[in-house]
């Protein structure tokens, strides 16, 4: 299956930020279950205005404990993103994959 | 007890210790009055009154009576201005100038609030300097990442934060303060070993270092403070347990061991706001 589902961030923070925690989680949420339902998945950051990393991490990095890097990076896309907050979810892509490669190492040594 | 307050309250590294030290000789009062005397003291930094104010609300919260004596005319005078003078004694006075950031108190849920309380005291207020809306963003998303740091790492309850725009310097002084599990405490459970309040501090600000354990990772929101702050040449403080840490504007780190501990952490950020960079990042 190849469709595309929006999640349209805004409609769930219900404020220009993306800060909060809890609305961090409901979108992972999301994500997860559309991923593992095998669709794509189109975050839309219209009308957000600040985002940081603290909302990303739970939103978008924790997935990186659940799917492989590549298919995450199939299956998202990212519209209606700043340059800048693009910058920021590249940097928290990257800190995730290092968090759960390192994470993985540790298990691997403890066995 | 009488707490005699020193005379110079300053962001410096004596600053802080003093703030530490009436913490200390404090921290197990209950059902007492308790008197600052400001007698000596001339100068209070008004960014650390968000210290001061948690001090006092933790010992009202031990049921401790409150009193504030003596202050000087040009202290009184910041406390009235910032709105802290009247959480002590009731009345605030008219800042004309507009260039006190309110003394305020914040739940760890009121995230809503805070960016309001952003919004009206730095970005909207007509006497703060115009900053490029990039500065602006980067600004407003680093201090949230300092808010949210305080509720995942220390547990605490409430949030203090108050604030100076300094126009001559163009500078603003900003202090977001918890009373919570310090850094020092989280490092060490984190890495199972006894490690300095200095060394817990700088292993926190590096780049992928968190104490979050879990599935959700963490550790970039200092450092992509410490990277605005060194493009804004700004300042960082963190003072946590008895460890000081600063990175001054060339980017030059200066790490004391205070001799009291502070029984949670004190965030400053100093911002240029003279700073004329777009910050327009471009994609990895």
């Amino acid at each position: 299956m190849e469709k595309s589902i929006r999640i349209n961030i805004y409609n769930i923070t219900g404020q220009h930020d993306a800060i909060n925690s809890d609305d961090g989680e409901k979108i992972y949420s999301k994500i997860k279950e559309l991923i593992d339902k095998d669709y794509n998945v189109i975050l839309d950051f219209s009308n957000i205005t600040h985002l940081i990393t603290a909302f990303l991490n739970i939103a978008y990095g924790q997935l990186f404990g659940q799917f492989d890097e590549k298919l995450i990076e199939s299956r998202i896309a990212f519209e209606n993103i700043s340059d800048e907050d693009l910058y920021t979810v590249n940097r928290v892509r990257k800190n995730a994959i290092e968090f759960f490669l390192k994470k993985s190492q540790e298990q691997t040594k403890e066995k | 007890m009488i707490i005699e307050v020193p005379s110079q309250i300053e962001n410096t590294f004596s600053g802080y210790q003093h703030i530490s030290e009436m913490f200390d000789k404090t921290q197990n009062e209950e059902f007492g009055d308790i008197v600052f005397d400001f007698i000596d003291c001339r100068w209070f930094d008004a960014n650390l009154l968000a210290a001061f104010g948690a001090l006092i609300d933790n010992l009202e919260s031990n049921f401790n009576n409150i009193n504030i004596r003596n202050l000087d005319i040009r202290v009184e005078s910041i406390f009235k201005k910032n709105g802290f003078y009247s959480i002590i004694k009731g009345a605030r006075s008219i800042d004309h100038w507009g260039t006190t950031i309110k003394y305020q108190k914040f739940k760890t849920v009121d995230e809503i609030l805070f960016s309001k309380y952003l919004d009206s005291e730095l970005f909207t207020k007509k006497s703060m300097p115009k900053m490029s809306s990039g500065l602006n963003k980067r600004i407003k998303e680093n201090i949230f990442e300092i808010f949210n740091n305080a509720i995942i790492h220390s547990g605490c309850e409430y949030i203090y934060t108050c604030g100076q725009y300094f126009h001559k310097r163009e500078r603003i002084d900003l202090s977001i303060v918890d009373i919570g599990k310090t850094i020092r405490y989280n490092v060490k459970e984190f890495l199972n070993k006894n490690i300095s309040g200095i060394d817990a501090i700088q292993w926190a600000t590096e780049e992928s270092n968190t104490t979050r354990i879990g599935e959700i990772p963490g550790g970039l929101g200092l450092k992509l403070l410490r990277e605005f702050l060194k493009m804004n040449k700004g300042k960082l403080q963190i003072i946590s347990d008895n460890g000081f840490w600063e990175e001054n504007d060339e980017g030059i780190i200066e790490k004391r061991e205070t001799n009291t501990c502070f029984p949670g952490t004190i965030v400053n950020i100093e911002i240029n706001t003279g700073d004329e960079e777009e910050y327009k990042l471009s994609n990895e």
